[in-house]
């Protein structure tokens, strides 16, 4: 007991407290506004937490990744609608079938790499896509799906914290395992990494899996939060395209990296979006190419080296 | 008692031959070299024995088992460890982080365990001061010593070394020598694809010579220097 008072002392761990706390009283005094806010960024927290347990850790890049946002988003809202299941079960039974197509869907597009593994994945996501826009008798197609109505804020703000909470001690145990070392050793070399004793394979269709599931997580949030999904919507390439621009501006491969990175590109967009709707897109795009040019590794690896330096300078060089 | 053994093993890449019916044994303890002009196929050789290619035909033997079909993390759990000619480090980790990876998931152990075990192998291969440096920054020569490590973190009992000494200098290449002799001496098998002929003529007690993907000789360093077919592959007709 004493062990743990002590570790808990340790700055690292205040500050998680009290973020934890903030986060925890934070919906009281705040507007309705701000409060739907937090919970998108949530929202974002988790869909770039989760693209960069595969695409950060591994290095595959996956291009379809909001397939399994809309599949967490479409069981979700299928099971309360025709099964009329509760939201939890029905949200958990998203999370579980996004894991199991990544699994299915990874065995064969994980052969591929780079490029090639990318524009696989963008296919597999228009074509499930498409699949659910037909299948009208279950998903009612193009007409969207109505979601038994829950209108409580301060539900959803806690609900989607939980899951940030959840995707963010994954990402901590993936950077503190040996799993992490696997997945780190596949994106520096794969062949090594194979004849250095990582069944590849595994690992890296163990990361996709984690990473659908809880994409999954924040469609099947989503889709009960919003009442109402369509395939479109939930289905949308650009959100794949977000969640990787949150993933690098961060920094990938860390654990804050996509927190950061999700925080700043949502509030960015929000005042865009409200300022500038035409000009939002190249905005953005302009925002690519700079993190791309200047900061390849980040915000997270930009600090770390303006760090560095600092340590550097401050010690004779031999 | 043959460790290695290599039974009619075949690769064409298309219509290529890249190896063509090669037969070789390796003993347990031996140092055996391989030498060939460029593209006659060792490195092909070394990509099937560690499993990143399968062979068109033919059958690979480790320790009387045949490990033709098996997958890279298998041979490397079984006790072959191979580098590579080109280094291939785990970029974005440490020059430590890439041997602890090796100590894991080559050796089964955990994270605790293989600390103190991949800091003796960066000792022993002369990157101790080097282990917390991004492996992506370290110098050519440092990259081919932490390929040696990193094959050794699994403590194998076959090593592949593919032109471990290219671009070192005479005085780096001692060291590197002698690394391999201590190594040796601990019962490690050596299979060596060596272009500097100083090297492996020094190292090995046996020369096999591929050429154009066929075995065109074998036997001990000086039969095989002096060897016609083998002065013919490397310097052409006129020489021989």
């Amino acid at each position: 007991m004493k062990q743990y008072s002590k570790i808990l002392m340790q700055p690292r761990w205040l500050a998680v407290i009290a973020v934890a706390l903030f986060l925890l009283v934070f919906p009281f005094g705040v507007t309705g506004y701000m409060l739907r806010f937090l919970t998108f960024v949530f929202m974002w927290v988790i869909l770039a937490g989760s693209i960069n347990m595969v695409t950060g850790y591994t290095g595959y890049l996956d291009f379809g990744h909001i397939v399994f946002f809309g599949i967490g988003a479409y069981v979700t809202g299928v099971l309360m609608v025709n099964f009329a299941l509760p939201f939890f079960v029905s949200m958990f039974a998203g999370c579980l079938v996004a894991l199991a197509v990544g699994l299915g869907v990874g065995v064969p597009s994980m052969r591929l790499r780079g490029a090639y593994f990318a524009i696989a994945m963008l296919a597999f996501a228009e074509a499930v896509k498409q699949i659910v826009l037909e299948a009208k008798s279950v998903t009612r197609g193009g007409l969207g799906l109505s979601l038994p109505v829950y209108a409580d804020y301060y539900f959803f703000y806690y609900v989607m914290c939980l899951a940030v909470a959840s995707t963010v001690v994954v990402t901590y145990w993936i950077e503190r395992s040996e799993f992490g070392y696997a997945l780190r050793a596949i994106r520096g070399s794969e062949v090594a990494a194979g004849v250095s004793g990582v069944n590849t394979l595994k690992y890296k269709l163990a990361a996709f899996g984690l990473s659908a599931f809880f994409a999954g997580m924040a469609g099947g949030i989503y889709a009960y939060w919003m009442t109402f999904i369509y395939p479109s919507d939930v289905f949308n390439i650009a959100m794949t395209v977000q969640m990787v621009v949150m993933m690098f501006l961060g920094g990938s491969g860390t654990l804050v990296g996509p927190i950061i990175g999700a925080f700043i590109l949502t509030t960015i967009s929000e005042i865009l979006w409200a300022r500038f709707i035409y000009l939002y897109m190249i905005i953005l795009g302009i925002v690519v190419m700079v993190i791309v040019l200047v900061m390849p590794h980040g915000i997270v690896g930009l600090l770390k080296r303006v760090r560095g330096l600092k340590w550097l300078s401050s010690k004779p060089k031999k | 008692m043959v460790i290695l053994e290599a039974k009619k093993i075949s690769r064409y890449f298309g219509g290529l031959a890249a190896v063509k019916d090669l037969d070789f044994t390796v003993e347990r303890d031996e140092i055996v070299g391989m030498i060939g002009p460029n593209g006659s196929g060792k490195t092909t050789v070394f990509n099937m024995i560690s499993g990143v290619i399968r062979p068109t035909s033919g059958e690979i033997l480790f320790k009387g088992d045949a490990i033709t079909r098996s997958k890279p993390h298998e041979i490397c759990r079984m006790g072959v460890a191979r580098t590579f000619q080109v280094p291939q480090p785990f970029t974005g980790m440490t020059v430590l982080e890439n041997v602890l990876v090796g100590c894991i998931y080559g050796k089964g152990m955990r994270l605790v365990e293989a600390r103190k075990k991949a800091e003796d192998i960066l000792e022993f291969t002369g990157l101790g001061d080097k282990m917390s440096l991004p492996s992506e920054s370290i110098t050519a020569q440092d990259r081919k010593r932490l390929e040696l490590a990193r094959a050794l973190a699994s403590d194998p009992e076959i090593l592949l070394l593919d032109e471990i000494m290219a671009g070192l200098t005479p005085k780096e290449m001692d060291v590197v020598l002698d690394l391999l002799i201590k190594l040796n001496e601990r019962g490690v098998t050596l299979f060596v694809v060596e272009h500097v002929m100083r090297a492996v003529m020094k190292l090995s007690e046996r020369i096999v010579v591929l050429h154009y993907g066929e075995k065109i000789a074998e036997g001990k360093p000086e039969e095989v220097a002096k060897n016609e077919d083998v002065i013919t592959a490397y310097l052409g007709e006129r020489y021989a």
